[in-house]
């Protein structure tokens, strides 16, 4: 792996966006969005769950694994 | 022709020509090493850190090091291991906060992994470097040869806890957050009201599953900590004994290459990876009463468990707590209680409520 093909993976780990995945805390709804700052798992957020309206906590957080390339260093 | 009459030339030329590609790779290293140093220093400064002194705090934690117990005499080296262990925690924090005045505790563990990361960069670099001076100090070709057989690992090693960097600074989830990630979503399956702070930077949730009490235990988030839980274990058990039916350590392992992400697995023991202290403690406490000890694993890769949680780690989390279901099923009679941890850093991940 030299210098420019490292830059690749620096652009790679900057692109990588977090999704927080909630779940409404009366029924079974769940909803994906984009990560916001200052979330962390069971945080109760401002989102209401689109089909009963209450409140949603975050299930879970992770991130779409970039495709892997199998690159020679 | 002439070159049998200078048999070391091929050779020499040969080290010249392998200390050159190696130089390459240090470059990327030291650009891993920068960046770390770098990602080190906003995060300082982000609490109030003094930008004049920057270089000299940077340098000091980069640098930081211990020194583990002596093993000639292993009498008692778990508790020698554990007091190291505590003492460099409490050394690094103190040194943390004294250049970040503005932390809270919370934030504190989570600049402690950011610190540990570039502090592992670093290294990386120092020691590919020394061995590459080395061989161009003796003209050692098979010194040269050995650092260049390695470098490719040096280098991924070295991108994967790179990778880590954006997930302590923005405090989401790691691979290997996948035990309290667990805890987590059981608190919110069973409605545990109240989590109990037991000491150790390590909580306990109360909840009833098919007429069985369950204990849930976990490390306090959403900072970046593991707390201590064999502490915790073994406070918990010497309070309860046998009516404990079982323990469950639940964490993230290591796969095998061409194993699966994401795959789980049952087994005996306790599912931790600690240096020792903390894994001694939870067998001793179940071998006091002769509680059964049970592992549940998710298997992940060394580079997934330091990195932001991939979601095919992240969406196991409902099957693993079936899997947990099933087995307290299996082991606990009703009215009984079971005590289940979740091990690992939990980065990102809450207390419940
Ligand atoms: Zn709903």
């Amino acid at each position: 792996m030299s210098l420019k093909e490292i830059n690749e993976t620096f652009k790679e780990i900057s692109s990588m966006k977090p999704l927080s995945l909630l779940k409404c805390t009366k029924c079974d709804e769940k909803l994906e969005r984009s990560y916001k700052e200052g979330e962390y798992a069971t945080k109760v957020v401002e989102d209401k769950c689109p089909k009963c309206a209450s409140p949603m906590y975050v299930k879970l957080i992770y991130v779409n694994p970039p495709p892997q390339p199998q690159s020679s260093y | 022709m002439v070159l049998q009459f200078f048999p070391n030339i091929p050779l020499n030329w040969m080290t010249v020509r392998t200390l050159s590609r190696i130089a390459d790779k240090l470059k990327v290293l030291n650009e891993f090493d920068i960046r770390g140093k770098k990602t080190l220093a906003e995060q300082l400064k982000k609490y109030g850190a003094n930008v004049d002194k920057m270089n000299e705090y940077v340098q000091e934690i980069v640098e930081y090091f211990d020194i583990g117990p002596v093993d000639r005499d292993p009498y008692g080296i778990l508790n020698r291991l554990e007091y190291i262990i505590d003492l460099s925690r409490f050394r690094l924090r103190s040194l943390l906060k004294s250049y970040a005045p503005n932390i809270d505790e919370g934030t504190l563990s989570t600049l402690e992994n950011t610190a540990a990361v570039a502090n592992i960069l670093h290294l990386i670099n120092k020691v590919a470097k020394h061995y590459y001076n080395l061989a161009k100090k003796f003209r050692n070709f098979y010194i040269a040869q050995q650092i260049e057989f390695i470098m490719p690992q040096l280098i991924d090693l070295a991108k994967n806890y790179y990778k880590a960097l954006p997930a302590t600074t923005q405090q989401i989830p790691i691979g290997d957050g996948i035990g309290p990630l667990v805890i987590a979503n059981m608190y919110r399956k069973y409605n545990v009201a109240e989590v109990k702070d037991v000491g150790n930077e390590m909580i306990l949730g109360e909840a009833y599953f098919e007429n069985r009490k369950l204990l849930l235990m976990k490390a306090k988030g959403p900072g970046g900590t593991v707390g201590k839980p064999g502490a915790s274990v073994k406070q918990i058990v010497d309070l309860y004994k046998d009516a404990i039916k079982v323990i469950i350590t639940i964490d993230a392992a290591s796969k095998l290459e061409g194993e699966e992400t994401g795959s789980i697995a049952q087994g005996i023991g306790a599912a931790i990876g600690d240096p020792g202290p903390e894994k001694y403690k939870i067998e001793e406490a179940a071998l006091t009463y002769r509680i059964p000890l049970v592992a549940i694993i998710i298997k992940q890769g060394f580079n997934e468990a330091i990195s932001p949680m991939v979601k095919q780690i992240a969406t196991k989390v409902d099957e693993v707590i079936e899997r947990v279901e099933k087995l307290i099923r299996e082991m606990v009679p009703e009215g009984g209680m079971a005590l289940v941890v979740g091990i690992g850093n939990t980065l990102g991940v809450g207390n419940g409520a």
